[in-house]
């Protein structure tokens, strides 16, 4: 089975350019700010965010594009940009997997909350494990359709099997929504690391390289299951391989305190960027 | 928060607890590992907590933040909701949820503390727990109103309903 890609609107072209310059670690504040100059509207919000009640508290009010970028720091500002991506995953139609309208942005984001908070203590960049995190289930906006006309082949096969939902949706369709993603991603000029990690982050172990950032989106999809992110047909059949806790040196400990700290975080990421 | 026919529906997130009367409904659409604690007073009071860990130690600062987070935390915080409320002290409780879908050795040790808490906690303050729909590889809905009617569904049980009565506070549910 062939899903047309093109047919789906690609987001905002400041976002896969920015997400390119903080992917490079030489990048420098003017980099972002550059990128942020040609899109007004955003250029906007990041003023209107750094004046928010929330950050006016560290200072006066400021005017300039850099100085709201100084104030609000790159990882609040990914956020913003990748906030542009939250109503068309929200608006998208994913009714093939048994998720309502809004469904999919909810656990997308409680999985980008997750993402963040594992980068803080693993020391890899939150925004672009947020961003990350926020996009690992694309592929189910372009999948939803055909999956839902085979919906009762697949819900026979999760009721018969113990097979992990990724391999009922590649037996049957021929495709999965993690190598779909990636896809997307990849036609979108999204950096390398962030294709890889959203192809493989239902298989962390089968990609050429474990990246810390594969391993990372793994375990926050997992923990973000784990605190009631949202779940369709899917449901629960996803599996945990071990070799991305290791990859990462996360302890139970830590693994349980990132858990609570997604739940803290949740409600909060939730009211800045609700669609 | 939806409302119909007079009666409300309101969505209980995790880390929450929440009080409802009447035909009144809290609500968990995707209880996944997480567990929902209900109680009810048997006439027209019930209370929920969605809790994901069991005992609130080492994690001070969720637990200041969010103490329904954690079951141990989550009881008191929910009976005094209860008491602030006018519930009756005549109190029964089920548990719902810690379902153990996820292949990961955590998940299922999260979940099976979660439920021993809730039971130990719930001896020590007396309240009968009269019924349990814990465990299992499935994610549940969840539909709780003051009137003592749950609504359970899941992938494979659509529907399933247990009612507490006011008679029932001292039995179970039927």
């Amino acid at each position: 089975m062939s899903v047309d890609l093109l047919k789906l609107p690609p987001p905002s072209p400041v976002l896969s350019a920015l997400l390119s310059r903080v992917d490079d670690p030489r990048h420098t504040l003017r980099d972002l700010t550059d990128v942020l100059r040609v899109d007004p509207a955003l250029t906007a919000a990041v003023l209107q965010l750094s004046n928010s009640v929330f950050y006016a508290r560290q200072g006066s009010q400021i005017g300039t594009i850099e100085d709201a970028v100084l104030r609000i720091g790159e990882a609040d500002l990914v956020r913003i940009v990748v906030s542009r991506l939250s109503g068309w995953i929200a608006h998208s139609d994913t009714d093939g997997y048994g998720l309502a309208r809004d469904t999919l942005w909810r656990r997308a984001l409680m999985g980008a909350v997750a993402a963040d908070e594992i980068a803080r203590r693993t020391n890899q960049s939150p925004g672009i494990a947020f961003t990350t995190g926020l996009l690992i289930d694309i592929g189910k906006i372009a999948l939803g359709g055909p999956l839902g006309d085979h919906a009762d082949e697949v819900r026979a096969r999760l009721a018969a099997t113990d097979d992990d939902f990724a391999t009922i949706e590649h037996d049957v369709l021929g495709d999965n929504h993690a190598d779909v993603g990636a896809r997307l991603a990849e036609l979108w000029r999204f950096p390398e690391p962030i294709v890889q990690a959203i192809r493989f982050h239902h298989r962390p172990t089968s990609a050429p390289k474990l990246s810390a950032l594969t391993a990372l989106v793994h375990v926050a999809d997992i923990v973000a299951m784990q605190c009631g992110a949202p779940v369709g047909m899917d449901d629960l059949r996803y599996s945990l391989e071990e070799e991305a806790i290791d990859a990462l040196a996360l302890s139970d400990l830590e693994l349980d305190e990132i858990g609570a700290a997604v739940v803290v975080r949740y409600q909060r990421e939730k009211s800045l960027f609700e669609p | 928060m939806t409302e119909a026919a007079g009666a409300t529906e309101l969505e209980l997130e995790i880390g929450a607890c929440g009080v409802t009367f009447g035909t009144s409904a809290l609500i968990i659409s995707h209880l996944t590992s997480g567990l929902a604690l209900c109680l009810f007073d048997g006439v027209d009071v019930a209370g929920v907590a969605y809790s994901l860990r069991g005992r609130s130690t080492p994690d001070e600062r969720a637990a200041a933040l969010r103490p329904a987070l954690f079951v141990d935390l989550a009881i008191p915080a929910l009976l005094h909701m209860m008491d602030t409320n006018g519930a009756r002290r005549e109190r029964s409780a089920i548990l719902v949820g810690g379902a153990v879908g996820i292949d990961w050795r955590r998940a299922r040790e999260t979940a099976a503390s979660a439920v021993d808490v809730a039971r130990a906690v719930l001896a020590q303050v007396q309240i009968p727990i009269v019924h349990e729909v814990v465990g299992g590889p499935l994610s549940r809905g969840l539909t709780v109103d003051g009137n003592g009617r749950v609504r359970i569904d899941n992938a494979r049980e659509r529907n399933r309903i247990v009612t507490f009565t006011p008679a029932a506070n001292d039995g179970g549910a039927r």
